[in-house]
Parts: structure tokens; C-alpha cells; sequence
């Protein structure tokens, strides 16, 4: 009966501490979801744990436009659709391609950067992106990235495509010869081919335009929530007023501003 | 709850089966035909012998079997890519592949925990046995494979059995490193459907019904193989 009173006490307390978050995090605290994982030059982390990149920077922007307090939350790459939608974070902002199928589970804001998709493997004999050429290699890709999804869909069935939770992952896995080839975003992999280690290695190809590749990177919100439209407007405003293009200026050379 | 998406995604599942169950049955043969010569090393009146498999003991059940993953794949398996010898042999296309990594770290923790098991059964197997064996003209060799083992894993057994299922649930660390195992399946469903319970529900099941196969077998087993009072 004593324990039973006890655990009755520490659970009330708990009620209470639950309920008085949540009623602060419903105003102004916008929980951020995204992967741990580094994916420079979008998203590095420094010794001491602290973000730095494109997107740390854009989204700083971002919440000061919305007038909010982002809290990031880390969570696996391949669980954040599914912590968005049990209410474990408001926002998804994680290099995540808008698309058709992603698009019946989240609201999507607009894109806020939009880049290429490629083929890295050791420099050398040439590959086309087709079943042919790509036929007994080994691919690496991120798990529940589009480029998962794309390389499975075309060519899951001549090539073998092995799929890692992280980035660092699938590239330590090149380095290894394990893989012959791996896809992903193509600012990333210039980035990766720029560092000492990326030097035998080269883009092979430049994936065609494919619906499975989407359409640009957006946050994403949970379906009905006003807070995409206020992302929205606080993005159109940054591209309006320049300061999107002294952020990405910091960053790349390239152009990578939503068209 | 939506399982439409199993008909599509069957193959995968089979296919995460037949890798889960092949990393069982690999790990627990290559495991326990390990763990002998190591149990035998730990009741070994040799002091070289005796200290080497203690400190390997105490190592491999010391430190978490993911981080022996991770040191076999991502640091030896890299250093071994490194090697142009290695990388042009006819054993590259195993080595490249991170299941046999998974098959060597899950045989090297098995041979740990049951050669430390077997150790204790061992010791524990009633003397008067293994001198009735002697006094029968037996040599080492035959008492140890007739009488002393025998005894020491009909003994063992139950923990045995236990430790299996247990292996069974470590086969599941496979799918970091990018091995499609049971789990990888799922997580490959996941990405695909963005369903969170239907496709773990469905291998959880899966994991269930192995363990009840273990289980039943190893009670099979059991009754055709009496224990003798002691």
C-alpha cells in the first residue's frame, strides 16, 4: 500500500512536470528533430558536440523569424517522419527531399535548398547511371534517404545496394573498397572529394531528374500545422531581402537556392 | 494497423530470414567448436595456456559485442582493404561483405561466454566418473570426447539453450552494419512505407517462433538423452 501510495506521488509529479512543458513547448519552444549524424557541408558537428553549417545557420534565421526558441532534438534519420507524427518534435529539419511518398505522412514547407544527386566511385573506368552499366557493383546509400529509395527502385535488380544509418558510414565504406560506388547529395560528395582521403575517388555520373529524387529540401511539419506557412514566410523573406544568399555565400559556391 | 505492404516486400523478409538464421547457426557451430580448446585452456595446468584464454575470456565478456563489430568491420576490415594482396584474392568478395565480420565476432563471443560455461561443467563433472574412465584403460583423449564432455554439456544444457536464444536476439546487431538480416529487412520496410509497428511486430514474431523452435528442439534433445543420477 506504501509503495502503491509512493509510485501514486512520483507519477503525479511526473503528470505535472509533463503537462507544464507541454504547455510552454505549445507557445514558443519549436522542437527540432533531426539525425545525429554528421553530413558536412550542410551539417558538422565540433569536438564539443555543437553544430555548425549551412543548415544550423539557415535555421538560426529561421527561428528568430518565427519568433520561436529551437530546441534541437537528435533522433535517428529513419525515425524522424515517425517522431514527427507522435508528437516527439514540431519540425523535421534534416536535408529532407520533398516527396510524393514522404508527402501523404508530413506538410512539407518550400524548399529551402535544392541540389544534384551523384555517383562517387575510385577514379577510373566510367559509369553510366543505368542497370547495364551499374550491373554486379555495390552501392551505398543512406537508410530512408531518396537515395535509397532511388537506388533500389532502378537498380535493385542489377546492382546490390547496401544501405548504412550515416553518411560517414557509407563513405568509410568506400574507402574500405567495400563499395564500388555510392550515391548521394552532390554538394556533400564535393565536399568529401575536396578532404585527403576523397582524393582517388571522383563523381562518375550525375543521377537524371527522377521523381523519386523529389523536389528540393523542405522542413516538414506535422499535417495541418500553421507553423509551415509561418517557415514559409519567413523563407520567402530571407531570399527577398538577401540574407538567405550572405548564408549560403558562407557555404557555397554554387547557387543552391530553391528555384 | 496495415500489413498490405507484405505482399510486396515478402522476398525481403525471406531473404532477412535465411541471413539471421545461417548467422545463427554459423556463430553457435564456429562459437561452441571454439569454446572446447578454450574451456580445456582454462582448466589447463599450463600457466601460459591458462592466462592467455582467462585475459581472452575476460576481454570478449567484458566489452560490448557492437564494439567488437565495429573494431572487426570499420578498423580491421579497413586495414585488410588497405592491402592490395588482399584486395586482388579469391577470398576479397567474402571479406568485403560485413556478414562473415558479424559470423566472426558473434563465434569469437560465443566461444567466450560457453568456454567460461564449459569451464564450470567441466570442473564440476563428479571425479569418481573420470577415475572409473582411467581405470578402465581409457586415454585422456578418449575419456575427454566419451565421458568428461558428455557429461559437462548434458549438464550444461538448460544455459545452453538459454544462451542460443541469446545469440538468436545479438544476430540482430548484423543489421549496422549493413548486413540485411531480420531487423535490416524491417528497417528497409520502415524506409520504404514509413510504418513504425507493423514490420517490427511481424520479425518480433519471427524472433519469437525461432526461440520456440530452439527450445523445442533442445527438449527433444534432452529426452533422448537421459541424465544419469550422479
Amino acid at each position: 500500500m506504501k509503495a502503491f501510495r509512493l509510485m501514486s506521488q512520483i507519477s503525479g509529479g511526473l503528470l505535472a512536470i509533463v503537462l507544464s512543458t507541454a504547455a510552454v513547448s505549445a507557445q514558443d519552444v519549436v522542437r527540432v528533430g533531426l539525425d545525429p549524424g554528421p553530413f558536412p557541408p550542410f551539417t558538422d558537428k565540433k569536438a564539443d558536440g555543437s553544430r555548425f553549417g549551412f543548415e544550423p545557420d539557415l535555421l538560426a534565421s529561421f527561428c528568430e523569424g518565427m519568433k520561436v526558441k529551437c530546441q534541437l532534438v537528435e533522433i535517428t534519420w529513419d525515425g524522424l517522419i515517425s517522431a514527427l507524427n507522435n508528437n516527439k518534435i514540431d519540425m523535421i529539419y534534416n536535408n529532407m527531399t520533398i516527396t510524393e511518398e514522404r508527402k501523404k505522412r508530413v506538410d512539407f514547407s518550400n524548399p529551402y535548398y535544392d541540389t544534384r544527386v551523384v555517383f562517387v566511385g575510385p577514379k577510373g573506368a566510367p559509369v553510366q547511371p543505368t542497370k547495364e552499366s551499374l550491373k554486379g557493383k555495390i552501392i551505398g546509400v543512406i537508410s530512408g534517404s531518396v537515395h535509397a529509395a532511388y537506388a533500389q527502385a532502378r537498380f535493385g535488380d542489377s546492382a546490390e545496394i547496401k544501405i548504412f544509418p550515416r553518411q560517414d558510414e557509407v563513405t568509410s565504406d568506400l574507402l574500405a573498397g567495400r563499395l564500388d560506388l555510392m550515391i548521394s547529395d552532390a554538394l556533400a560528395m564535393e565536399e568529401f572529394l575536396k578532404t585527403p582521403e576523397g582524393k582517388p575517388y571522383e563523381i562518375k555520373a550525375e543521377a537524371p531528374k527522377d521523381p523519386l529524387l523529389g523536389g528540393g529540401v523542405g522542413a516538414a511539419f506535422r499535417k495541418g500545422d500553421p507553423l509551415r506557412d509561418k517557415m514559409n514566410a519567413v523563407l520567402s523573406n530571407m531570399v527577398a531581402s538577401g540574407e538567405y544568399d550572405k548564408i549560403q555565400k558562407k557555404y557555397f559556391k554554387v547557387d543552391v537556392s530553391p528555384r | 494497423m496495415d500489413f498490405s505492404w507484405v505482399s510486396e516486400f515478402w522476398p525481403i523478409l525471406l531473404g532477412g530470414l535465411w541471413r539471421t538464421l545461417l548467422l545463427l547457426v554459423l556463430g553457435a557451430l564456429f562459437g561452441f567448436a571454439l569454446a572446447i580448446p578454450v574451456a580445456v585452456a582454462r582448466i589447463s595446468p599450463n600457466p601460459i595456456l591458462y592466462y592467455l584464454s582467462g585475459t581472452f575470456t575476460t576481454v570478449i565478456r567484458g566489452t560490448p559485442l557492437l564494439v567488437q563489430i565495429y573494431i572487426l568491420y570499420y578498423g580491421v576490415g579497413t586495414l585488410l582493404a588497405a592491402t592490395p594482396e588482399v584486395r586482388t584474392s579469391i577470398f576479397w568478395p567474402y571479406l568485403r561483405d560485413g556478414f562473415w565480420y558479424v559470423v566472426v565476432s558473434l563465434a569469437i563471443s560465443v566461444a567466450a561466454y560457453e568456454g567460461e560455461l564449459l569451464r564450470g561443467g567441466l570442473l564440476s563433472v563428479a571425479k569418481g566418473q573420470l577415475e572409473a574412465a582411467r581405470a578402465f584403460g581409457m586415454s585422456s583423449g578418449l575419456m575427454f570426447r566419451r565421458i568428461w564432455l558428455p557429461s559437462a554439456l548434458r549438464m550444461l544444457l538448460p544455459t545452453l539453450v538459454g544462451d542460443t536464444v541469446l545469440l538468436l536476439k545479438s544476430t540482430a546487431l548484423a543489421s549496422t552494419v549493413a548486413v540485411v538480416d531480420l531487423v535490416g529487412a524491417a528497417n528497409q520496410v520502415r524506409t520504404h512505407t514509413f510504418l513504425v509497428y507493423e514490420p517490427l511486430l511481424t520479425v518480433a514474431l519471427v524472433y519469437l517462433i525461432i526461440t520456440a523452435m530452439i527450445t523445442s528442439i533442445a527438449g527433444l534433445i534432452s529426452r533422448r538423452v537421459p541424465q544419469k543420477a550422479v
